[in-house]
């Protein structure tokens, strides 16, 4: 009994800090998956509609400061703000338009904060991740046994 | 020889499952190879569901009748599902990684499924320090079963606030138009299968240990 009791204080004191730092991360920061509905280049900046899963429109703003994240038609990676080149920032939004390129984006009010469009190249290499999570399925489970086999085999010994 | 023979099923059952996870399925086309993790994620929180689930009822059990198997089964389940659980989490964690670019987001969904592990572990917490009195297994039974009222907030939640985490796909809940292929549908079901006969493996084992304790 020791032992598991050990391991959920372990367990308790490695997950409780990871969940406090990343909320407060969060905060003031709405996240938005979707679709690009229209665009519109208005001055300095560009209103853009995007439309999620379930059908909500969002109308938003992509200012000076917002952080942008797209993928060029040859699968090459470009990142900036409107401010270096606008018409190259709304060719590029408009080619993920087009091309139904999901996108995610954190705003503040009706300002974007970052935008990012699907980053296909990392999408196909993530084999690593599902490998985690067999390693981790597998020492947990078997670390488990491991401790109530042993415990058994203890008690049936007393016995 | 009954429990051999079922160990012996449980362990094929699951060499099944993983060729097919592994060879049969196709690779997700939007989301990769980490789309497979659904077929370890998915069974974990239904045995953790069924695990919190048990603990309520034979807490009840135990609070009307006193018996000690369903205090017993109660404290098995409980661990069993504390281990399930957490597993789903990190499981959960590492795929929302590349999906959502983040590892956590703080929503409803995930929010309410550490709670919930939190209260059994604070349950197996309680059990373990405290001398084996008729009042500490009242006062636990009591924990576990309020702790269970988390768990249908949990089942609901990703319809209620439909944030990052997608909504139900199976069972009263799932909309039409988001149900799984065939050729996914039979695999999770295998690896619900696969994975529910070791969740009774496990609780079967922790019980065998706490009645020779006893």
């Amino acid at each position: 009994m020791n032992k598991i009791k050990y391991l959920i204080i372990i367990f308790l004191a490695g997950i409780i800090p990871m969940n406090y730092s990343v909320i407060e991360a969060q905060q003031n920061e709405n996240i938005v998956n979707g679709f690009i509905e229209s665009l519109e280049l208005v001055e300095n900046q560009i209103n853009i509609s995007v439309i999620d899963n379930f059908g909500n429109r969002f109308n938003l703003n992509i200012v000076n400061s917002t952080e942008i994240g797209l993928e060029t038609q040859s699968g090459e990676r470009w990142v900036g703000n409107i401010k270096e080149d606008p018409n190259y920032v709304l060719e590029l939004l408009n080619e993920a338009q087009h091309s139904l390129e999901p996108v995610t984006l954190t705003h503040n009010g009706a300002d974007i904060i970052t935008l990012v469009s699907y980053e296909s190249s990392n999408i196909k290499n993530n084999l690593g991740y599902l490998a985690a999570s067999f390693i981790f399925l597998s020492i947990l489970f078997f670390g488990y046994i491991f401790i109530i086999n042993n415990k058994l085999q203890i008690l049936s010994k007393k016995k | 020889m009954f429990s051999k023979l079922f160990t012996l099923i449980t362990f094929l059952v699951f060499i099944f499952m993983l060729w097919m996870v592994f060879w049969w399925i196709p690779i997700d086309i939007s989301q990769g190879p980490v789309a497979k993790t659904v077929f370890i994620h998915v069974p974990l929180a239904w045995c953790s569901m069924v695990a919190i689930v048990l603990v309520a009822i034979s807490s009840i059990y135990y609070l009307f009748n006193k018996k000690l198997f369903w205090d017993n089964l109660a404290q098995s389940t409980a661990e069993v599902g504390v281990l399930f659980g957490s597993l789903a989490l990190i499981t959960g964690i590492i795929w929302a990684k590349p999906i959502w670019g983040v590892w956590w987001t703080g929503e409803a969904k995930l929010t309410t499924t550490l709670i919930l592990i939190l209260i059994y572990a604070a349950y197996i917490l309680f059990r373990s320090l405290y001398t084996n009195s008729m009042q500490m297994k009242k006062i636990a039974a009591i924990i576990a079963v309020i702790g269970a009222i988390d768990s249908p907030i949990i089942y609901f939640a990703a319809n209620l606030w439909q944030e990052a985490h997608p909504v139900t796909v199976i069972g009263p809940l799932a909309r039409e138009d988001s149900s799984f292929g065939a050729d996914y549908g039979i695999t999770l079901l295998v690896s619900v299968i696969a994975f529910t006969m070791l969740f009774v493996i496990l609780t079967r084992l922790r019980l065998k240990i706490l009645s020779l304790e006893q």
